[in-house]
């Protein structure tokens, strides 16, 4: 049974966490509650946003001009767009965490999913238990 | 008010509900008109700047017609907009903006580093566009613009990024 003080985030296929994004000035998506990211630890950043998702908040207006370069499993490589922006964790505390957001540079390349990446995790211990079906902060 | 009568600007596209402004002939001219109920329901389910975009292109677009109107020949290149077109054409506006500005800040990165040591510099439009202390004091500088680069003049460590997810190619 868990803990009424436990955070702690249910899962079916990817582990995740309960976040919202929120951009410099200020949009949050979603505006209410949180959407579950799935946390990747094969993506060495903090935050990874599809392309459209990107646009949508903004995050095109606070863009830093050096691009990162990526290197992929397949081999392929390319280039991250690094704009700022803030992560809320709802469940966990109100100031939110400042972190660098990217999204793919070439046209033709994207993800279409969001994810946490271990710089981002690097902030707290989590515990991913397999056997309960959930990501806990611990 | 605009009377209006519908020009069938795109033979065979139709003009139905699913189009945020349509192009329209009305006694005085031609203009782009909103539909205000599918406008409103954008809003609500769009974050803010994208609605502000929308409503930078309608106007963008309407100043244009201004200058062309009657020249009908000239009208296929301002489409009716849909909601999917629309996101593709902010996607264009937002990736030549960009380009713009990372060649701006290319052919400037030296005297950057050579004047602003340090402080906060904002490149939109293809310009160097305000120089301040903190990020704080650029916030608001060039928000017209659909894509800009904010950033403290400092050197930087090369960081390079991983990444194990399979990615979508077109």
């Amino acid at each position: 049974m868990a803990d009424k003080d436990e955070i702690s985030w249910p899962y079916n296929h990817h582990p995740g966490l309960g976040i919202r994004l929120r951009t410099p000035s200020g949009e949050e998506y979603p505006s209410v509650n949180e959407d579950m990211v799935m946390v990747d630890t094969g993506y060495s950043g903090e935050i990874f946003l599809p392309r459209d998702l990107y646009q949508s908040l903004g995050f095109n207006m606070w863009e830093d001009p050096e691009f990162e370069p990526v290197g992929v499993a397949d081999g392929t490589s390319g280039h991250m767009i690094v704009s700022y922006g803030y992560i809320l964790i709802p469940k966990l505390r109100s100031e939110p965490f400042p972190v660098k957001v990217h999204t793919w540079y070439e046209e033709e390349k994207d993800i279409d999913t969001v994810l946490i990446g271990i710089e981002f995790i690097k902030t707290f211990k989590l515990l991913f238990d397999g056997p309960g079906n959930k990501v806990c902060i611990l | 008010m605009f009377e209006t009568e519908t020009i069938d600007v795109l033979p065979g596209a139709g003009l139905t509900e699913t189009y945020v402004v349509t192009l329209q002939q009305g006694e005085n001219g031609v203009a782009w008109v909103i539909n205000e109920a599918l406008l409103k329901e954008f809003k609500e389910t769009n974050p803010s700047n994208v609605t502000s975009f929308l409503e930078r292109d309608i106007s963008r677009r309407t100043e244009v017609l201004k200058g062309i109107a009657p020249v009908y020949e000239m009208l296929p290149l301002y489409p009716i907009i849909k909601i999917e077109e629309f996101i593709k054409i902010r996607e264009v506006f937002i990736n030549k903006e960009r380009e713009e500005n990372l060649r701006a800040y290319r052919e400037r990165k030296a005297e950057l580093y050579q004047r602003y040591a340090g402080r906060y510099v904002v490149i939109a439009k293809g310009e160097v566009q305000g120089v301040g202390e903190s990020f704080d004091d650029l916030k608001y500088v060039a928000l017209d613009a659909n894509h800009r680069f904010i950033f403290k003049v400092e050197p930087k460590e090369k960081v390079g990024v991983t990444l194990r997810w399979p990615i979508k190619t077109k």
